[in-house]
């Protein structure tokens, strides 16, 4: 089974540079990274990530609107909301753009690699099983 | 004189005597071609202690101050004449009295002049109380003036208003202006007339009394605010026979009111902008930086992984943890700074945000939201509402041992009233203000900021009767209006 591929959207530099070393340490593949919404989804569609890990406020493009083009394009693809922000009606409004999760930035130590293996098992859940004709 | 009377009253000059001695302060001399007085009467000769015999065989120069005896003797062949005079004098004994000299002519039966007399009357009590009723009518319009109160008299049977002085310069109307109240709508603002309309025919049947406020409009244009202040006098059967009443000239007071909410109100934007700033650079700034080093705490302890000491592992592990605990406290701060769901969704989401961040806090059975909101509002009124639902709920987390809260949001015509309520302990309102601790409770920064927007505060509350803080802001150019 080849490495799950994730793509990780953020606009704050620093903050990207260190989650792209810690999820390479924690062995996943970084396809690609994005500094705003309207880069991501262009990438989405090219590298066809299995997870993306995309900020919320981000300038040309917001997160949310850039997870519903994500998804409109690709609805395997999982999304997983990564913000400072955390409000029940953002949770919503995450949940209702298409998000597999939503994150706070410093959650609990482990919960943001846990949540991407989740997300990695639902989109293979949704894909068809290797070796399965194809139509 | 009835002719009963005229009957019984003795004749002639015995008659004229009779009247003429019950005339208080009156002296009457009748004088002959020579001015020699020929009879005197008047209850005030025997008041000052006189008797006719002082004056009879005197001419009428004799008689006075020396220094009018030339006029006198003028003024009786004035007289004599046929003609009337007039002279006013101060007393020849008590020369700090004042005495008014009438010199009229004595007609014979046939019309032709016999003679004359001098009627003399002691006007000093008189003139006293003229100048004290001048006195007192001047310091009454120098206090109107200097208070800038006006007064008026609405008499019913005329439908008329008399206005002082002062409210003739409120009005801007000449002195002595009247105003038919027919013609209410050349004096009020028109915005107003209604509202005075319905007062003015209220009061035509209610003598209670009443308090208004309202616009008028001078000639010139200008708009001045009056309060006005007035009760109903009744006759012998109840109905209202007049009205008097007072108005005043609050326009400056109004005018100071909409400049201190006005200056309140930049205050506000003033720390809601700072707020909003910081905010923006603890979410951009500390918050990004400290969760990347979260992340790279978390690789190192990948790095180490099962080579690593257990001890750094655990204290690796302790650090991220706490790293994480502090950045979740610095997102409620940036939270309470400047809430994100009030600015992207709007004050309803936000209630409901903080209703169930207060019931999970408080430990409360239910915190409901009702609002009635179809849209947005002005962002300035929503931040409003939202700081003073805010700190109500702050407080019954803090200090209600409520069970029940309710956050309510009801649109009328005049504005939006927001409603925070409990069933827990409440409070002494007097208590609290008289021990100054009035600000634990946040209610003067509430009110200032509801006031700052021209609305109203009220909290009602006692102790054990839970607390209803309710706020009413109106919805159109918040600063200048006023809740009404």
């Amino acid at each position: 089974m080849s490495r799950p591929r994730l793509l990780v959207v953020d606009d704050h530099d620093m903050l990207r540079t260190a989650l792209v070393e810690l999820l390479v340490q924690a062995g996943f593949e970084v396809a690609g990274e994005a500094a705003d919404g309207a880069d991501a989804v262009a990438l989405a569609k090219q590298l066809e990530p299995d997870v993306v890990l995309m900020d919320l406020r981000m300038p040309v493009l917001g997160g949310l609107d850039a997870t519903r083009l994500i998804k409109d394009a690709s609805p395997a693809t999982q999304v997983i909301l990564l913000t400072a922000f955390d409000s029940p009606t953002l949770q919503q409004h995450a949940e209702e753009a298409g998000c597999f999760a939503f994150l706070v930035k410093g959650c609990p130590p482990g919960t943001l690699r846990l949540t991407i293996h989740e997300a990695i098992a639902f989109r293979r859940s949704l894909l068809p099983p290797p070796g399965s004709p194809v139509r | 004189m009835t002719a009963e009377a005229a009957s019984r009253a003795p004749a002639g000059e015995a008659g004229f005597r009779l009247l003429a001695e019950h005339l208080p302060d009156i002296i009457l001399l009748a004088f002959d071609p020579e001015m020699r007085i020929w009879a005197a009467t008047g209850a005030a000769i025997r008041a000052r202690g006189w008797t006719p015999g002082h004056f009879v065989g005197k001419t009428v120069p004799e008689v006075g101050r020396p220094a009018d005896a030339a006029i006198a003797e003028a003024y009786c062949r004035a007289a004599l004449r046929g003609e009337c005079r007039r002279l006013v004098t101060t007393g020849k004994t008590q020369p700090s009295r004042m005495w008014t000299h009438h010199y009229v002519p004595l007609p014979a039966e046939d019309g032709s002049v016999i003679g004359g007399m001098v009627i003399a009357r002691d006007i000093s009590d008189q003139r006293r109380a003229e100048r004290e009723l001048r006195a007192s009518q001047r310091q009454l319009a120098e206090a109107q003036r200097i208070a800038q109160v006006g007064s008026w008299e609405w008499d019913l049977d005329t439908d008329e208003l008399t206005c002082s002085d002062e409210l003739c310069r409120i009005l801007g109307r000449p002195l002595g202006f009247r105003l038919p109240l027919a013609d209410l709508a050349q004096v009020i603002h028109p915005d107003d007339l209604e509202l005075v309309a319905a007062r003015v025919a209220w009061m035509r049947t209610d003598p209670s009394p009443c308090t208004i406020e309202f616009r008028v409009v001078r000639p010139d244009g200008t708009v001045r605010t009056v309060l006005a202040r007035s009760e109903g006098i009744v006759d012998e059967t109840g109905r209202v026979v007049r009205c008097i009443g007072t108005d005043q000239d609050i326009t400056d007071r109004r005018r100071a009111d909409a400049e201190r909410r006005r200056l309140l109100n930049r205050v506000y934007e003033a720390q809601e902008g700072q707020d909003r700033r910081l905010a923006a650079d603890l979410h951009d700034g500390h918050v990004q930086s400290l969760a990347a080093i979260g992340f790279k705490l978390e690789q190192a302890r990948l790095r180490l992984g099962a080579s690593g000491s257990p001890e750094v592992d655990e204290l690796l592990w302790q650090v991220t943890k706490d790293l994480s605990t502090e950045v979740t406290s610095l997102r409620r701060t940036i939270g309470r700074l400047r809430p994100l769901v009030l600015v992207e969704d709007g004050l309803e989401a936000a209630l409901r945000e903080e209703a169930k961040s207060a019931c999970s806090r408080a430990a409360l059975a239910a915190c409901e939201v009702a609002s009635e909101l179809e849209g947005r509002l002005d962002p300035v009124v929503e931040t409003a509402l939202f700081r003073v639902a805010q700190q109500a709920l702050a407080n019954v987390v803090d200090h209600a041992c409520a069970t029940h809260a309710e956050v309510s949001i009801a649109c009328t015509d005049e504005g939006v009233v927001l409603r925070v309520s409990d069933d827990g302990c409440g409070f002494d309102p007097d208590h609290v203000q008289v021990i100054g601790d009035i600000a634990h409770f946040g209610l003067i920064a509430m009110r200032e900021r509801v006031e700052a927007l021209g609305g109203r505060f009220q909290v009602a509350t006692a102790p054990g009767k839970g607390t209803v803080v309710e706020a009413r802001l109106p919805l159109t150019d918040p600063v200048e209006a006023a809740w009404p």
